[in-house]
C-alpha cells in the first residue's frame, strides 16, 4: 500500500530523473546549434589564432561529455556559469527576467483557471443545455485563433485606438511588473482567451463525464439538494482529470509567454531567450531551458499528486 | 398511498416503454413487479419518484402520491418528497454509491431530524456501526456490504414508500436475507409501502403481498403473490415462473455419458495464483490449489462456488490465458503446454470459451458474422465459400437467425449475443466449451432457452461442457456432475442427484441451504398464512377500477390493484 507521503516522494524522485534526461537533451541541442560562439564573439574579421585562443578560454575544444559534466557539476553546486557573450554570472542575467515571467505566468494561470472553471462547471453539469452548447462552441472559436493574433488585435484596438491600456509593457527600471500592474492586463488577456478556451473545453468534458456517472442520478433521486449534488457527488470525481488539464496549461503558458513577451516588449525569459539564441550564448539558453522544463515537470508531478490525493480508491487500502 | 394511472412512457422513435399502466400500492403492503429484461420494470420504479430518464418521455397518465401528481410537481417539491418520504435503492450498489464519499456521509446525507443515527441505521442492516466502518469508502466494502450501505442510505430518511430495484440480484445469500427481513420489518413496524422490482422469484415469493407481471411495458397478470407465483394464468407469466431455477423441484440431469471412455480433458494438481500489491504489501492470492478433475466426452461438469472461490481463474488457466504455478492440463490423455502461445492450432481449437459478457468480446464496429468468420479463418483455415458455409452451419447450430449475423453486437439482445458467442466458440469445432457465468446477466426465460440450446448442441455434437456458475439450482438440472470450489480448492465433486441428496463438504451444504427455491418459499408461506388468509388471494386482489379508491377506510391495509386497460 502506498501512503500519500511515499507517493509524493516517488513522484519527486521521478521528477528529478526526468529533469536530468531533459538536461542532457537540452545540452546536446544547444551544442548542435550552428555557429561557433568564438567566431560570433570576435566577428568575421578575427584571425584563426585569436579564435583558437577564445575557444581555449571557453573550453570549447573539450569533448561534449566533459563539457556537460563540468556544466552539471556547477549546476549541482548552484553555479549556472557565466555568459559567453556579455560576461557576468548567468544567475544575474536570468534572475530578473525569470521573476517577470513567473509573475506573468502565475497571473495568467490564475486568470485561465478562473475563466475555465467557471465556464466548464456551468456548462458541464447540465450537459446539452443551451449554455453548455454556447460555451462549447465559443471556446472552440477562441481556441482556433493563435495568441499572437489576439494580442495584435488587443494592441491595435484597446492599446492604440482606444488608448485605455498601455500597448507596450515596460517594466519600471529596478522594479517589478507588480509596481505597474496595468501593464500586465493585455498580455494576460491574450493568454487567458486562448488558454481559458482550451482549459474550459477539456475541464467541461471532465465534469460532464463525472456528471454522467450513475451515482449522480442516484443522488438526485435521493433528494440531495442540487448544490450538494454538484459539490459532493460530481466535482470530486472531476478533480483528477482537471488537475491534468491544468498541468497541460503550464507548457502552453511557458511557450505562449515567449511569443506574448516579444509582442508586448515585456522583459521576461521569452525576450531573453530569443536574444540569447541569436547570440549563441549557450549557458544562458541552457539555464532558461532548464528552468522552463523544471516548471513543466513540476506542474505534471503536482497534478499527479493532486489526482492521487483526490482518489480514495488509490489513496486508501482496498 | 401511491397510484399509477394509465402511465404511458415512450422511448426512442416513440417506442412504447410503458403502455397504459395502472398500479396501486397501499400503506404497509409490498408490491412486486416481475418480468424479463426490457419489460419496463425499472422505468416503472423511477416513475414513482416522478422521474423519467433521458431518452424517454412521459406521453400520458399520472403518478399520484398521497393525493398529488408527481409529474405535475415543481422540481423543488419533488426533491423534498424524495428527501423526506420516498426512498429508492438503485439497481447496482457498486456504481450507485459515490466513490469519493465515506459511509458516514453516504448514510448521513439522507438523514432527517426524525431519523435514527447513522450508527443505528448501519446496525439495522447488520453492519458494524462503529467509527472505523463509518470512515470507509465504498471501494473498501464487499458487494454485499455496499448493498447494505445503500439500503441504510435509502431508509435513512424514514420513508413512507420504498422502491427497491433488483435488490437481491447481485448479492450473496446473507445480504439477501438481511434485506428481505428489513423490508418485512419496515412494513410491519412502520407501515412502509414497498415496490420490489425483481426477477428473483423466490425473494418475491417470500415478501410480496401482490405481484404484477410486466411484459413489454404492459401488465399481463396481477394478483396476490401466492396465487400468481403458484398458478399463473397468463402464458408469459407461466413461462416466467416455470423458467425460474428451483432446487426444490428440478430434476438432476442423469448421466447419459460414456463414463468408461478416456476423458477428453484432464486436470491434475492444478495450482494458480496471482500477486497483488507492491513492495512490503505484496501478497500472493492462491486462486486454485491442487485442483484435479476429469471431463468425459459429452459430459457437463458444473463448477460452483461463491465469488472469489477460483472459478474464473481455473477457466483462464485451462484456456492458457493464465500460467499455472503447478499441475498439468491433459487433452485426450496428452499433456498440453500451459501457455496459449505454446499451444498449436488444434490444441487451441479444442478448448473454447463462451464469455460472461459476450457484447464486450465482439468488436463493436464489426458485424457478429465477421467476428465468427474470423474464428473460422484463424482456426479452421477455411476461406471464401467454405468459410461462409461453415458460418451458416454454426449459426444454425446456435439457433441464431442468419439475418442477425449482419448486425453489430450492440444491436442484439442479451440472449442473441450469447447465442452469437456460442456460435463463435462452436466455429472452432472444440472438444470442450467453457461457459463462464453465461446465464447470470440474462432473465430467467432467456436463461432457460440458452440451457435448452446447450443441451441440444451437446446431443448433436457430443461436446463436453465446463459450466461455471454460482446458481446451484441451474447447475443441478443442467450438469451431470457438480464440483464445489471453496477458496481455490475443489472440496467436492459428485453426480448432481447424489450431490443434492447427500452433500459431503460443509461448503456444499451451505450452498444448498442458500439455493433459491420458489416452491419451498411458497410452501413455507402457505403454511404460515393458511389459518387467516383462506385461499382467495386472487379474488381479493383483482378489483374493478371503480371500486376501492386509494385510502378507503374500509380496507386500510389492503393493496388495491386496478387492472390496466391494456392488461
Amino acid at each position: 500500500m502506498t501512503t500519500g507521503l511515499s507517493y509524493v516522494a516517488m513522484r519527486m524522485a521521478s521528477a528529478i530523473a526526468t529533469l536530468f534526461v531533459v538536461s542532457v537533451i537540452l545540452f546536446a541541442a544547444v551544442d548542435l546549434l550552428p555557429g561557433d560562439p568564438a567566431q560570433q564573439i570576435l566577428g568575421v574579421n578575427a584571425t584563426p589564432e585569436r579564435i583558437e585562443e577564445v575557444r581555449r578560454q571557453l573550453n570549447l575544444d573539450d569533448p561534449a561529455p566533459v563539457r556537460y559534466g563540468r556544466w552539471m557539476w556547477g549546476l549541482l553546486q548552484g553555479d549556472l556559469g557565466e555568459s559567453v557573450r556579455t560576461g557576468g554570472p548567468v544567475e544575474q542575467i536570468v534572475g530578473r527576467p525569470a521573476l517577470n515571467t513567473a509573475i506573468l505566468v502565475v497571473v495568467g494561470f490564475g486568470a485561465i483557471v478562473a475563466v475555465a472553471l467557471v465556464l466548464s462547471a456551468l456548462s458541464g453539469i447540465r450537459e446539452g443545455s443551451r449554455l453548455s452548447n454556447v460555451v462549447s462552441l465559443g471556446a472552440l472559436g477562441a481556441l482556433s485563433v493563435p495568441e499572437f493574433i489576439v494580442a495584435g488585435i488587443l494592441i491595435a484596438v484597446v492599446g492604440l485606438e482606444l488608448g485605455w491600456l498601455p500597448a507596450v509593457s515596460l517594466v519600471p527600471i529596478g522594479g517589478t511588473p507588480l509596481d505597474r500592474p496595468v501593464i500586465l492586463v493585455l498580455p494576460v488577456i491574450s493568454l487567458a482567451i486562448v488558454g481559458g478556451a482550451f482549459g474550459a473545453r477539456l475541464i467541461r468534458a471532465a465534469v460532464a463525464d463525472a456528471a454522467r456517472m450513475p451515482h449522480v442520478e442516484a443522488a438526485r433521486l435521493s433528494g440531495v439538494p442540487e448544490g450538494r449534488v454538484i459539490l459532493r457527488h460530481i466535482l470530486p470525481a472531476a478533480i483528477p482529470p482537471t488537475a491534468q488539464v491544468l498541468a497541460f496549461l503550464v507548457p502552453f503558458l511557458v511557450g505562449g509567454a515567449v511569443v506574448i513577451e516579444r509582442i508586448f516588449a515585456y522583459p521576461g525569459l521569452g525576450s531573453l531567450l530569443v536574444d540569447r539564441v541569436s547570440l549563441r550564448d549557450a549557458p544562458v539558453i541552457e539555464a532558461v531551458g532548464l528552468l522552463q522544463a523544471a516548471a513543466v515537470i513540476l506542474a505534471f508531478q503536482a497534478a499527479d499528486v493532486v489526482g492521487f490525493l483526490a482518489s480514495p480508491h488509490r489513496r486508501t487500502a482496498p | 398511498m401511491i397510484s399509477v394511472r394509465e402511465l404511458d412512457i415512450r422511448g426512442h422513435l416513440d417506442a412504447r416503454i410503458l403502455g397504459g399502466l395502472c398500479v396501486d400500492l397501499e400503506r404497509g403492503k409490498t408490491l412486486a413487479a416481475v418480468g424479463g429484461s426490457g419489460a419496463g420494470k425499472t422505468t416503472l420504479g423511477l416513475s414513482l419518484l416522478g422521474f423519467v430518464r433521458r431518452g424517454m418521455r412521459l406521453a400520458g397518465g399520472e403518478v399520484e402520491f398521497e393525493g398529488r401528481n408527481l409529474f405535475a410537481l415543481p422540481e423543488r417539491e419533488l426533491r423534498r418528497l424524495r428527501r423526506e418520504a420516498i426512498a429508492y435503492l438503485p439497481q447496482n450498489p457498486a456504481s450507485s454509491l459515490t466513490p469519493t464519499l465515506r459511509v458516514e456521509d453516504l448514510v448521513g446525507e439522507r438523514r432527517t431530524d426524525r431519523s435514527p443515527s447513522a450508527e443505528e441505521l448501519l446496525e439495522l442492516v447488520q453492519l458494524p456501526g462503529g467509527r472505523s466502518f463509518q470512515r470507509r469508502f465504498p471501494h473498501q466494502l464487499s458487494i454485499g456490504q455496499q448493498q447494505r450501505v445503500a439500503i441504510a442510505r435509502a431508509i435513512a430518511n424514514d420513508p413512507r414508500l420504498l422502491i427497491l430495484d433488483e435488490p437481491t440480484s447481485s448479492v450473496d445469500p446473507t445480504t439477501q436475507q438481511v434485506l428481505l427481513a428489513l423490508v418485512e420489518r419496515l412494513r410491519d413496524e412502520r407501515g412502509v409501502a414497498t415496490l420490489l422490482i425483481s426477477h428473483d422469484l423466490p425473494s418475491v415469493g417470500r415478501v410480496a403481498d401482490e405481484v404484477v407481471v410486466l411484459s413489454s411495458g404492459r401488465v399481463v397478470e396481477r394478483g396476490g403473490a401466492l396465487r400468481v407465483l403458484d398458478s399463473p394464468a397468463d402464458p408469459y407469466a407461466r413461462a416466467l415462473v416455470s423458467a425460474s431455477p428451483d432446487i426444490g423441484v428440478s430434476q438432476p440431469r442423469t448421466a447419459a455419458v460414456a463414463a468408461e471412455s478416456a476423458p477428453v480433458l484432464g486436470v491434475d494438481g492444478l495450482c494458480a495464483g496471482y500477486s497483488i500489491g507492491r513492495g512490503r504489501g505484496k501478497r500472493t492470492i492462491h486462486a486454485a490449489r491442487d485442483v484435479s478433475f476429469d471431463l468425459a466426452a459429452g459430459e457437463t461438469l458444473a463448477l460452483i462456488g461463491r465469488s472469489g472461490s477460483g472459478k474464473t481463474t481455473i477457466a483462464r488457466t485451462l484456456l492458457g490465458l493464465h500460467a499455472p504455478t503447478d499441475g498439468e492440463v491433459r487433452l485426450g490423455g496428452a499433456a498440453i503446454p500451459p501457455r496459449l502461445r505454446q499451444r498449436d492450432r488444434s490444441q487451441r481449437a479444442a478448448i473454447q470459451l463462451v464469455p460472461q459478457d459476450p457484447e464486450q468480446s465482439f468488436n463493436p464496429r464489426r458485424s457478429i458474422g465477421d467476428g465468427i468468420l474470423r474464428t473460422i479463418r484463424q482456426i479452421s483455415g477455411l476461406r471464401g465459400g467454405a468459410a461462409t458455409l461453415r458460418l451458416a452451419q454454426v449459426l444454425e447450430l446456435a439457433q441464431l437467425d442468419p439475418a442477425l449475423a449482419r448486425r453489430r453486437p450492440r444491436e442484439l439482445s442479451g440472449g442473441e449475443q450469447q447465442r452469437a458467442a456460442i456460435a463463435r466458440a462452436l466455429a472452432a469445432e472444440p472438444r470442450v466449451m467453457i461457459c463462464d457465468e453465461i446465464t447470470s446477466a440474462l432473465d430467467t426465460i432467456v436463461q432457460r432457452q440458452i440451457i435448452d440450446l446447450l443441451k441440444l448442441i451437446q446431443d448433436e455434437t457430443g461436446i463436453s461442457l465446463l459450466f461455471i456458475t454460482h446458481d446451484l439450482a441451474l447447475a443441478h438440472e443442467f450438469a451431470h456432475r457438480i464440483g464445489v470450489l471453496s477458496e481455490g480448492r475443489l472440496v467436492e465433486i459428485a453426480p448432481s442427484g447424489q450431490f443434492a441428496r447427500r452433500p459431503q463438504a460443509a461448503e456444499s451444504r451451505v450452498l444448498l441451504e442458500a439455493a433459491p427455491s420458489l416452491s419451498r418459499t411458497l410452501a413455507t408461506r402457505q403454511d404460515a398464512t393458511r389459518p387467516s388468509a383462506g385461499g382467495d388471494d386472487a379474488a381479493r386482489a383483482v378489483h374493478n377500477a371503480t371500486s376501492g379508491a386509494p385510502g378507503d377506510a374500509s380496507a386500510p391495509a389492503e393493496p388495491n390493484l386496478v387492472p390496466g386497460r391494456n392488461a
